[in-house]
């Protein structure tokens, strides 16, 4: 169930609330606290906006190196799917299956897949290639 | 402190410095450090071989203080043999292993001036013509560190391993990320990368385990302390050489490779010049790669201490996001490396 405003509408109310009115008055650890809260209402939005898209781009390229019956016939909801395709892989990788070319089709489903976390934790790291400063103390 | 604690410590400290009497300032905690505490205390010391006025900090561990790091009195062991080896660390002072003075083991040791503020070190502009010299000194430090070598009678509580080091640290990879309830395919591949890659080991040294831009003391060109020495351990010389020079730790400056403080050629003359022979600089990319899958496994830890409910906080729930921007640096940087070797070969 869902009223208007939704719950994206209102985290994105939320972040420019923050960011506009309570950041500036701030100053010092309850600023850090603050730009940290931001982050993470950001990250929960764009999640609600466009982690749908991103887990079908994920889900697409495991298609890509996996056939596209083995990924999208399996079941359950997209984050298990891609869930269960991660620890597969996991395995392979570990167990030497690509080897020979570690710069092969395989790559393509390890970028693509942090690529679209990336996305939504942090996609100024895709441009910039900026860290975050949280945990960079 | 009560101040019943702060008699029983000054008492303590007076029988331990051999001095006549001992008069203690309040102590005051000092910030960060979620495992350790470190309290802040100044000490007028009358007569003895320490007759004085001291500044001085106070190390134990915080209340909830379970974790995988030295205890204190390894930290005091470890920091006595960087001492005698002329690494500039805080010198200790006295340790209580036992806790009969504050009811849990503390030591205490020198404070050391200066900022080991990351932003302060890497952004400063006035700190920017001390920075060749700063950097050199922080090669020299880490020379001085690495002139420990096994064995060590008083630091027999390392573990001693007979895999190489690389060897080990992915054998410890895996079983960290096998701990995880979700699964990271390109961590998987970057270990498998550095398995495959894995240079042949030198001689092994102390490592002192997290020596980075934050753990570093410095006061314009010198550095005036070398810090947290719990992750201490015997391993191959580059480690930590890697783990300054990621590009996750630069802060934000990634031209200044060593730590966002200053460049490798100068960090490098400072190391060869104290140690007398130099490393296999070549490969500082494959211990990059190393260190940041390192941190990588740590963010998501942290970030899985969050989840787990065992300490709700919106920093270690961001740090577990943040490994995703490691991995992604992980991919790039090997990418590069393979693709460096392939044109050479054309």
């Amino acid at each position: 169930m869902s009223d208007r405003p939704n719950k994206g509408e209102l985290l994105a109310a939320a972040e420019e609330t923050l960011r506009d009115e309570v950041l500036p008055a701030l100053e010092g650890s309850a600023k850090y606290a603050a730009l940290m809260v931001a982050a993470a209402i950001a990250t929960a939005r764009r999640e609600i906006e466009t982690g749908h898209d991103a887990a079908r781009r994920t889900l697409d390229a495991y298609a890509e190196l996996y056939g596209h019956d083995n990924v999208h016939r399996s079941g359950g909801t997209a984050d298990e799917r891609i869930n269960a395709l991660s620890r597969d892989l996991a395995h392979e990788i570990r167990a030497g299956t690509y080897d020979a070319d570690l710069l092969g089709p395989v790559f393509g489903v390890l970028e693509t897949q942090v690529v679209e976390r990336l996305g939504l934790s942090n996609p100024r790291f895709l441009t910039s290639s900026g860290y975050s400063q949280p945990g960079a103390e | 402190m009560t101040p019943e604690q702060i008699d029983a410590l000054a008492v303590w400290t007076a029988d331990r410095l051999g001095a006549g009497t001992v008069t203690l300032s309040p102590p005051s905690k000092m910030s960060g450090g979620a495992i350790q505490e470190n309290w802040k205390l100044d000490a007028e010391v009358v007569d003895g071989p320490h007759a004085g006025s001291h500044a001085l900090v106070l190390r134990t561990d915080a209340p909830s203080g379970v974790s995988v790091s030295h205890p204190r009195a390894h930290e005091f062991a470890l920091l006595r043999a960087a001492f005698a080896a002329g690494a500039t660390v805080p010198e200790p002072l006295a340790l209580d292993e036992g806790g009969a003075v504050l009811g849990k083991p503390f030591y205490l040791m020198r404070r050391a001036t200066g900022t080991a503020n990351p932003r302060a070190l890497s952004r400063d502009t006035g700190l920017d013509p001390h920075r060749p010299a700063l950097t050199a000194a922080i090669g020299r430090e880490l020379a001085r560190i690495h002139s420990i070598t096994p064995p060590r009678a008083e630091l027999a509580f390392l573990p001693q391993d007979p895999r190489p080091p690389v060897e080990r640290r992915l054998d410890e990879f895996r079983a960290q990320l096998d701990a995880l309830p979700r699964a990271y395919p390109a961590l998987e591949w970057a270990i498998r990368w550095l398995e495959m890659n894995a240079p042949a080991s030198a001689a092994t040294v102390l490592g002192h385990g997290d020596f980075r831009c934050g753990n570093i003391m410095a006061d314009g060109a010198e550095v005036t302390a070398v810090l947290d020495w719990e992750f201490a351990g015997w391993s191959d010389p580059m480690e930590d050489v890697g783990w300054i020079c990621a590009r996750c730790w630069r802060f934000g400056v990634d031209d200044r490779v060593v730590g966002g403080i200053g460049d490798l050629s100068d960090f490098r003359l400072g190391y060869e010049a104290e140690a007398g022979h130099g490393l296999d600089w070549g490969r500082v990319g494959f211990w990059e790669v190393l260190a940041t899958v390192r941190w990588a496994i740590i963010a998501l830890h942290q970030g899985e201490r969050h989840l787990s409910g065992e300490e709700m906080s919106m920093e270690l729930a961001l740090t577990g996001r943040k490994a995703a921007e490691m991995e992604f640096d992980v991919l790039t940087q090997i990418r590069a490396i393979e693709t460096g070797k392939m044109e050479r070969m054309s």
